[in-house]
């Protein structure tokens, strides 16, 4: 292992490999803050480049777009309430208003190094348990995938701001829209209408890029002005309070990063479930939960961290089982299939001094693109003092090529146009878009998953309650409801109030 | 006379060389290859691995350019192949049985495969029947005695992965159930180590390393002949047709496809398959081909079609 880890590293530090790697992680931050754009975009317009590459700097190009592209994600959901991908959706909620307080700077220092940290720790679980993630694969199973889509579910309740009812309408309105399309379950269409395009559901990138990204625009073009409100002089040199603040902040950074690293191992669930469930874990540990959303810079720590984290964490069923967390990882499959490499158990065995040489080309990106952010941050805040007359044209246009670039697909362009209108009524009537979010990703997983248990237990329910993993799960899902409630009864009995 | 002679001659001779030049002029642009699948999973590498060598050997330096088109389970790409002019120009691949099988079920689908201008097939991957090396099961006679329906996991409802668990399942007489939904073949292979069915159908690329840490183990063989020298075969259960079950990629062009595109494609291909780069690459990365001739694969489109219209009322 040492001397594959050392090969690894000595390979990374030549000029070659180290350019290859600036590449990866430019053209990751890039693609990362383009909303719709991202790592599967990038990969995927890259397999055809790589083709005549040797495995090892393909390698190192692909960590470094995987390194880049969380953290590039982060910044236009800070600067523009628009998640570059779907993970950093949960970044908007705080990273956001800070934006609009003139505190870009230190969300974006704050997220740099959260991502930063986050990546190197993902990295770190995953090599702690290499040599154990086939029992922690095996152990999770439909009933199990039941109950992490159910937990993932339950952090509706408390990311609807104080809005639960208007929160649990827009979970309710995203449940019905993952149940669009064909049911690979059953082998029927549903809610289709007959449009070829809705066969394969609603997508969740273009309903992101409508739901925030247009949507943002249209309701800042009914206001104008700009994103910042803050006063205009205010210094942008806060980018370090941000860095210090999540030093301030390590139990939240760990934690964060524990659960993106956790949640990205466990195939089919996704970075999406890993920031949310970080960022209502921080939100409900916290002291002055009602802080968040209104700018509680934890909230983006707590989102970045397991953000970067997750991708550690989802190279252990990608490479040991050939089973794609994510579709980002379904594509770098591919990559690996075409310079021959098999993934499976032997993988890691064969060819561990590749394997070791993109965990170093992952970790040193999340490095270098947190450290780019940082440099480039004072000018990236810019983009919240430049007026919304020139800002909703651009940001639309781009959004919307974004959407087409994903598959080549004028429907998803429709599909972003009208949850762009979908998602701007919502934020004229108030109603949470997050909590829509979370259930389109988790719907069809919590649906397929039930089936598929009931399936195996011959129609028995007790499956879900037989099994450690799927109890403990249980019993977390539980907590979480039970935690808020609990929290306003012992307030209330000690009458302290906090000032309410 | 005499110069009535070279007269007819040199027409005859402006006669052949316009048409050899008008052999020559397909293709005067580049091709697109539609891939009705996403870039990187294995139907696409399969088509990327062929395309640069099949451009070898097509006249004038043109590209043949793969154009991913995911969609509805594939029925998107094969409408645009189907649906595109018929002057060569636009090709692409199709996966036997998956795109077959909507028509079959009797789903109202854009394209017609049995008019389909059949190039070649690229391969083929035979099932293997394996179950969880834990679980005891050894023989197909275990199975039948498990007093129990037997589970099978697969892909969707519809896919090629049922369709053959279903199919197999019957022409072996067992009684089964398939646990169907998993979002690939890697993660229903896996659902078999894991315990959460019974037995499942895979390629043999797709288990290879679970039967070294003897996590599955080969039951049966489908193979017409078998990787497996102690796996039970076909032959040796005495059913034969069990091998006539797979999952094929083949590349194929819309419609009554212009016959002197048809003939420089056909050819191109044969003589890509055919290549030593080819093999060799092949060999490197673990995708082996199973080359058809346009005929052959025409005649196994008919003889694919028949075994599942015969089987259309169990799926």
């Amino acid at each position: 292992m040492t001397d594959a880890l050392i090969q690894a590293v000595a390979y990374l530090f030549t000029l070659q490999s180290l350019s290859y790697l600036a590449l990866g992680t430019g053209i990751g931050l890039l693609f990362g803050a383009v909303p719709g754009l991202g790592g599967t975009t990038a990969l995927a317009l890259l397999i055809p480049l790589t083709f005549g590459m040797d495995p090892d700097a393909a390698i190192v190009l692909v960590g470094g777009i995987m390194g880049g592209v969380p953290f590039g994600g982060s910044l236009s959901a800070i600067l523009l309430n628009t998640p570059g991908a779907a993970p950093n959706a949960a970044t908007c909620f705080d990273g956001y208003p800070l934006a609009r307080q003139g505190k870009a700077g230190a969300a974006i220092g704050a997220a740099a190094t959260a991502s930063a940290l986050g990546g190197l720790i993902g990295v770190a679980f995953m090599l702690a348990v290499i040599p154990i993630a086939k029992a922690i694969v095996l152990l999770f199973g439909p009933p199990e995938f039941f109950m992490l889509a159910v937990l993932g579910l339950s952090a509706i309740a408390v990311s609807t701001g104080g809005k639960l009812l208007r929160g649990l309408i827009s979970g309710g309105f995203g449940l019905m829209l993952a149940f669009v399309g064909f049911d690979e379950v059953g082998g029927g269409l549903r809610y289709t209408a007959g449009v070829e395009y809705l066969w394969d559901g609603v997508q969740l990138v273009p309903a992101l890029i409508g739901l925030f990204a247009i949507a943002e625009m249209i309701q800042l073009s009914t206001v104008g002005g700009r994103v910042a409100i803050g006063s205009s002089t205010e210094r942008l040199s806060h980018v370090f309070d941000g860095v210090k603040h999540v030093f301030g902040n390590l139990s939240t950074l760990l934690r964060g990063s524990a659960i993106g690293a956790f949640v990205g191992a466990v195939p089919g669930i996704g970075g999406t479930v890993a920031s949310f469930l970080s960022y209502s874990t921080a939100r409900q540990l916290s002291k002055d939960p009602e802080s968040f959303g209104q700018g509680n810079i934890q909230g983006v720590i707590a989102s970045e961290a397991a953000n970067n984290a997750k991708d550690g964490g989802s190279l252990i069923p990608t490479l040991a089982f050939g089973i794609p967390g994510s579709a980002e990882m379904a594509v770098f499959l591919g990559v690996l299939v075409l310079h021959g490499l098999e993934p499976g158990p032997r993988l890691l065995l064969d060819h561990e001094d590749l394997i070791y040489g993109l965990i170093m080309a992952l970790s040193l990106a999340c490095v270098m693109a947190s450290v780019a952010g940082l440099l480039l941050a004072r000018y990236l805040v810019l983009i919240t003092r430049t007026d919304v007359r020139y800002l909703a044209p651009i940001v639309t246009s781009v959004a919307l090529i974004g959407a087409y670039a994903l598959q080549s697909n004028f429907g998803d362009v429709i599909a972003a146009a009208m949850f762009g209108v979908i998602g701007y009524l919502m934020v004229r009537y108030d109603y949470p878009r997050i909590t829509l979010v979370i259930a389109l990703v988790l719907g069809s997983i919590a649906e397929r998953s039930y089936h598929q248990s009931l399936m195996m237990s011959d129609g028995s329910y007790t499956i879900f309650f037989t099994r450690p993993v799927a109890d403990t799960l249980l019993a977390l899902i539980i907590v979480s409801l039970a935690l808020p409630a609990l929290k306003l009864v012992t307030r209330k009995l000690t009458g302290s109030g906090h000032g309410h | 006379m005499r110069r009535l002679t070279t007269k007819a001659l040199g027409a005859f001779g402006i006669m052949l060389l316009s048409m050899t030049v008008a052999s020559a002029q397909f293709p005067e642009d580049d091709i697109d290859v539609i891939i009705p699948y996403a870039a990187g999973g294995g139907f696409d590498s399969y088509v990327r691995g062929v395309l640069p060598i099949m451009q070898k050997y097509l006249p004038n330096d043109v590209n043949l350019i793969p154009r991913n088109m995911p969609g509805a389970g594939g029925r998107k790409g094969a409408t645009a192949i189907y649906r595109a002019r018929p002057d060569g120009y636009t090709i692409g691949a199709f996966n036997l049985p998956g795109l077959m099988l909507p028509e079959i079920l009797g789903e109202r689908v854009a394209y017609d495969l049995t008019k389909v201008t059949w190039l070649g097939r690229l391969s083929e991957d035979q099932y293997l029947l394996v179950a969880s090396g834990s679980s005891g099961i050894t023989s197909i006679e275990h199975l039948r005695a498990l007093g129990r329906p037997v589970k099978f996991t697969a892909t969707g409802a519809g896919s090629s992965a049922h369709a053959a668990s279903v199919i197999a399942a019957r022409m072996l007489g067992l009684d089964a159930s398939v646990i169907t939904g998993y979002q690939g073949s890697q993660a229903y292979i896996l659902a078999v180590v894991r315990g959460d069915g019974d037995v499942a159908l895979g390629a043999s690329n797709s288990i290879g390393s679970y039967l070294d840490t003897g996590d599955l183990r080969v039951i049966a063989s489908l193979e017409r002949e078998s990787s497996f020298p102690d796996a039970q075969t076909p032959a040796e259960l005495g059913l034969p047709d069990l091998s006539r079950l797979s999952l094929q990629r083949m590349l194929g062009a819309p419609p009554n496809l212009d016959a002197e595109a048809r003939a420089v494609l056909v050819d191109a291909l044969a003589q890509a398959l055919a290549d030593d780069d080819l093999k060799s690459w092949s060999e490197s990365v673990g995708l082996p081909y199973a080359p058809l001739s346009a005929e052959a694969a025409r005649e196994n489109f008919a003889n694919q079609r028949a075994l599942y219209e015969e089987f259309k009322d169990f799926l």
